[in-house]
């Protein structure tokens, strides 16, 4: 089975701290695996908003593939080809195209709470910059949508420091915020949706 | 587990009832020490580290955490001084004296 992983810098597991060898060099686990415990964890397209890191690679994993609600585990593993697409200028793409989709909620909570002449300001900044000041006064001026312009805020100053998990959070809470549980998978599936066609991956994996 | 991560512009997020399986990050300070330790369940364990992927202010604290770990491995076992012998009796005067 092909999935895909994010590791730091070097092929380094964010929590294993792992250093992964080169693409074709087998990796087994001692045991059997056990989720977050010991085994070889990897990404299906739909796990990818939640794994986030610098580096992004193709893995090739062998032996039963148990499913996790964020993951998959396997007892083996090797690298395949780094996906070179993601690059951090891909990863800041990705946090500012989140942060839009926060502020388009709060536009839409403006819309919703009938502050039209609001939502129709919000929905005019051109920059997230202009974002950030906007949600923040209006938070000020519309308390009955305060939260909905916070969130939109603060996804917008995550992007604008380079912050794409974050971004990608924030975006999936201001889903939420108007839509509930159902609005935040949406949210994450469209994330893994822009990751897959920005990054050229299989999305059938 | 239930509710929220980091703070939004200040406000907790607890405040905002949020209905998704997530860690907190006043959870996660609650349970590190059993994280480091890897006695969790492995949901939450991945909730976790779910919450370490984009929560810059708990990435920093476990850093903090290493930090210190990493200072008093250097400390060896070199043992503090005892007080000295005033100090201790000034404080079994006042234990005694009830104050």
């Amino acid at each position: 089975m092909i999935a895909y992983k994010f590791l730091r810098s070097g092929r380094v597991g964010p929590f294993s701290a792992f250093q992964w060898p080169g693409p074709g060099v087998w990796v087994h686990a001692p045991l059997d695996p056990v989720a977050c415990r010991r085994g070889v964890h990897a990404c299906r397209p739909s796990d990818l908003p939640w794994w986030l890191a610098e580096e992004l690679w193709e893995i090739e994993l062998d032996g039963p593939v148990q499913s996790e609600e964020h993951k998959i585990v396997a007892p083996a593993g090797r690298l395949g080809a780094q996906i070179e697409a993601w690059t951090p200028a891909c990863a800041q793409e990705y946090a500012d195209a989140c942060a839009w989709r926060a502020q388009g909620r709060a536009v839409e909570a403006l819309a919703r709470a009938g502050h039209g002449y609001q939502a129709q300001q919000l929905a005019a900044c051109s920059t997230l910059d202009e974002v950030l000041v906007a949600a923040r006064q209006l938070a000020n001026d519309v308390p009955e949508t305060r939260i909905s312009l916070t969130i939109a805020g603060d996804g917008a100053v995550r992007a604008l420091t380079g912050a794409p998990p974050t971004s990608a959070y924030i975006a999936a809470h201001a889903a939420m915020r108007l839509d509930g549980a159902g609005g935040y998978a949406a949210e994450r599936a469209w994330q893994s949706r822009w990751l897959v066609e920005r990054l050229g991956l299989h999305a059938g994996h | 587990m239930h509710n929220s991560g980091p703070p939004i512009n200040g406000h907790p997020v607890s405040e905002f009832d949020l209905p998704v399986d997530e860690v907190t990050c006043q959870q996660f300070v609650e349970l590190v020490t059993e994280y480091f330790g890897g006695v969790l369940p492995a949901r939450t364990t991945s909730q976790i580290e779910e919450h370490l992927v984009m929560c810059d202010w708990c990435v920093t604290y476990v850093e903090q955490i290493h930090a210190t770990i990493a200072s008093l491995r250097e400390l060896g076992d070199e043992r503090p001084p005892e007080p000295p012998d005033a100090v201790l009796a000034a404080l079994r005067a006042r234990k005694a004296g009830g104050t």
